[in-house]
């Protein structure tokens, strides 16, 4: 680390998360002061890594830091709170950090998607209608570009974050392969864009030294990100002694509006209302009642208007797969945008022991 | 609830002691639910949590000897080690009881009190949800068959980061919040459960106890013997309210094993002759919640289906115990 200028207290936001969690103990063992801030329920998994912790509701009263990492994200109630969240986290970035402070905003690559629908460039991305988690982070991303009392702003971007006990990625491919639920589409490769944890956390702070200009730089990381997914898969697989299902075909691509409304009207089942009906004590009485006054050619003209039954070819899919199975065969790379002093702590062949060994402790082999 | 109750005494005058984040976030949404049950009183040490609660159930509040008095089911939500003394006072009321998991602290205080709920002529049951989900108890019936011959070994695993938004302080400063009663008393009852191992004479010898701190700890893993039947059993439990752990049982016996998720979701894997063999029970539950409401209709509509009778947790206290007290 540079000794030009101490670095001063930094504020980690966010900070009882997978990431903040390891990234808050990181800096400790790096001898940097730091404060994870979080809400008082969860202050206990700072304290038991020495790491002091700050309640959000007190945050601003008593002192400013000169830099604030942020790695808070809105991750609960109803979708269309996610805005008031979102305000509320870039409320809680004005008041801890010193007029002209330094910033790091953690995001992801879901700015542009979950497939990376949308052209990747490390810049500024437009607002644009998506997934709520995707929006969401555009939007954070918005709300700090027009803060004017932040002195120096650097958004890391990170790609799909990866190590032991990491909740999204690892354990989320750890229990679909136990599941026996597709971890792959056929034929469709997709890039991991995998970031180590580790290497996240090595990354930020890299980024805590000083800089030469005050201002924003937009930064990528996905060292892992050529790698394919099915790397990983087979690794995890392996070591659980499982197989790796592959879903047939990938999810339909996203259409437009008026191709979700007839998806949506799908949902209302009319013909699961109609059995309901005919099914039911009186409204089948009355139902055969009528049925039975008509002529019964006209009758089975009416059901033949529903033609013919149709199978689902493919086994369905939820919502949540179908997002899981967009980013595991996502064709399009993350490549990384890092600062060109930065060099890899952890290699793939460190990580994938790293994760090994988490799964033999946690006891899945 | 007993068996001397009227069928024609309408629902079951029920008070509520304990206000904290279980009766806020469980209760209060979902026993205004259970037809046979009507919320009389709720009591708490904390007056604000208690006005809480009572305004989500409409009734009324009061000290525990009040809602005793008012209340012919009493439901115990208070942290672990006051479970006993309030259940003692619920029974000596003439209360039916109904205690939170953990049943007590001690394995002594769980034999006096079904001692004491018998002699009164009382039921007392312990809120175990988990006793609800379909494949625990498949599992149970596989492991009894035989199918896997004699239990060798009992593993559990249940960790993720902690995120219950608790009222107060207690899994930090309450010598009872750690890990071990809190999410133990889920994971190793599921483990014993399945194995048959929940009731029937038990010994238990700790072999080791790992923790990230003094109780309560956030974090332990313990390993010991069960003896029964002249046979012994290897026992691991290993909790984190830090980090992701497996989240599941795995019971191993001489021809073969038995695994499943500690989830309300999904099935069993039987591996057996080198071959691992999904298991599907042929009804599921929704939720966690939906077990949660699913046991109390099942304690009022039928009070002798005893899968859930205190009873049945004196040999998960046994463990606990030796666990908790082990250096």
């Amino acid at each position: 680390m540079s000794d030009r200028q101490p670095i001063g207290e930094i504020a980690v936001l966010g900070a009882a998360g997978y990431v903040g969690q390891r990234l808050c103990a990181d800096l400790r063992d790096h001898g940097l002061a730091v404060t994870g801030v979080c809400r008082p329920y969860a202050a206990f998994l700072l304290e038991r890594l020495g790491i002091p912790s700050l309640d959000p509701a007190a945050a601003g009263q008593a002192r400013r830091f000169p830099v604030v990492i942020n790695l808070a994200y809105p991750t609960r109630g109803a979708g269309y709170t996610r805005r008031r969240q979102n305000r509320e986290i870039m409320q809680l970035v004005d008041r801890l950090v010193e007029p002209g402070g330094h910033v790091i905003h953690v995001s992801s690559l879901a700015v542009f998607g979950f497939a990376l629908d949308a052209p990747v460039v490390a810049g500024p991305v437009a607002l644009r209608a998506d997934n709520e988690y995707c929006m969401s982070k555009i939007a954070m991303e918005h709300a700090l570009l027009g803060n004017r009392h932040i002195g120096r702003l650097q958004v890391v971007r990170l790609g799909n974050v990866w190590g032991p006990a990491c909740p999204n990625w690892t354990v989320g491919l750890i229990e679909r392969l136990r599941a026996g639920k597709p971890v792959g589409v056929r034929g469709r490769p997709g890039w991991s864009n995998a970031t180590d944890v580790g290497n996240v956390c090595s990354y930020l702070r890299h980024l805590l030294l000083p800089g030469t200009d005050a201002g924003m730089r937009f930064h990528h990381l996905a060292e892992f990100g050529d790698t394919p997914w099915s790397r990983f898969v087979d690794r995890l697989a392996t070591d659980l002694n499982l197989p790796a299902g592959e879903a047939l075909a990938p999810p339909a691509p996203a259409g437009g509006r008026l191709a979700e409304f007839r998806a949506a009207l799908r949902g209302l089942r009319p013909a699961g209302f109609i059995r309901g009906v005919m099914d039911a004590r009186h409204l089948g009485a009355d139902a055969r009642a009528v049925l039975s006054r008509l002529p019964a050619g006209l009758v089975s003209g009416l059901k033949k208007l529903k033609g013919p039954q149709v199978f689902p070819l493919e086994e369905p899919l939820g919502p949540d797969d179908a997002d899981f199975l967009r980013v595991i065969g996502c064709q399009q790379r993350f490549a990384s945008v890092t600062d060109a002093g930065w060099r890899l702590e952890v290699t793939l062949e460190q990580s994938f022991e790293r994760v090994g060994e988490w799964m033999r402790e946690a006891g899945y082999v | 609830m007993s068996s001397d109750a009227q069928p024609s005494a309408g629902p079951v005058r029920t008070c509520l002691i304990g206000c904290g984040a279980v009766a806020q976030q469980m209760y209060a949404r979902h026993l205004p639910q259970i037809p046979g049950l009507r919320m009389v009183m709720v009591s708490d040490l904390r007056p604000e949590n208690a006005q809480r609660v009572a305004a989500a159930m409409a009734c009324a509040t009061g000290t525990a000897a009040e809602a005793f008095a008012a209340a012919s089911l009493a439901i115990i939500a208070t942290p672990p080690a006051s479970h006993a003394a309030l259940a003692r006072q619920a029974l000596a009321a003439g209360c039916d009881v109904i205690v939170e998991k953990p049943f007590t602290i001690s394995s002594a205080e769980a034999a006096q009190l079904v001692a004491q709920a018998e002699q009164a002529g009382r039921r007392i049951y312990v809120a175990q949800f988990r006793r609800l989900y379909p494949k625990l108890e498949q599992a149970r019936q596989v492991i009894g068959s035989g199918l896997l011959g004699q239990v060798r070994a009992v593993e559990m695993y249940e960790g993720g980061r902690f995120d219950w938004e608790v009222a107060t302080d207690y899994i930090n400063r309450d010598p009872y919040g750690g890990v071990l009663f809190d999410t133990g008393a889920h994971t190793l009852d599921m483990g014993l459960h399945a194995a048959g191992l929940d009731t029937g004479a038990l010994d238990v010898r700790v072999v080791s106890v790992r923790r990230d701190r003094p109780e309560p700890a956030h974090e332990i893993e313990a390993r010991f013997v069960l003896r029964t039947d002249g046979r012994d059993i290897e026992g691991r439990l290993h909790l984190s309210r830090a980090r992701a752990l497996a989240n599941l049982v795995r019971v191993r016996g001489e021809r073969g094993q038995l695994e499943f998720d500690v989830s309300h979701a999904g099935g069993l894997t039987l591996t057996a002759g080198g071959r691992r063999i999904p298991v599907f029970p042929g009804r599921q539950v929704e939720s966690a919640r939906h077990a949660f409401t699913l046991q109390y209709h099942q304690l009022v509509t039928a009070p002798d289906n005893m899968s859930l009778a205190a009873r049945g947790f004196i040999n998960q206290i046994s463990i606990l115990e030796a666990v908790y007290h082990h250096e």
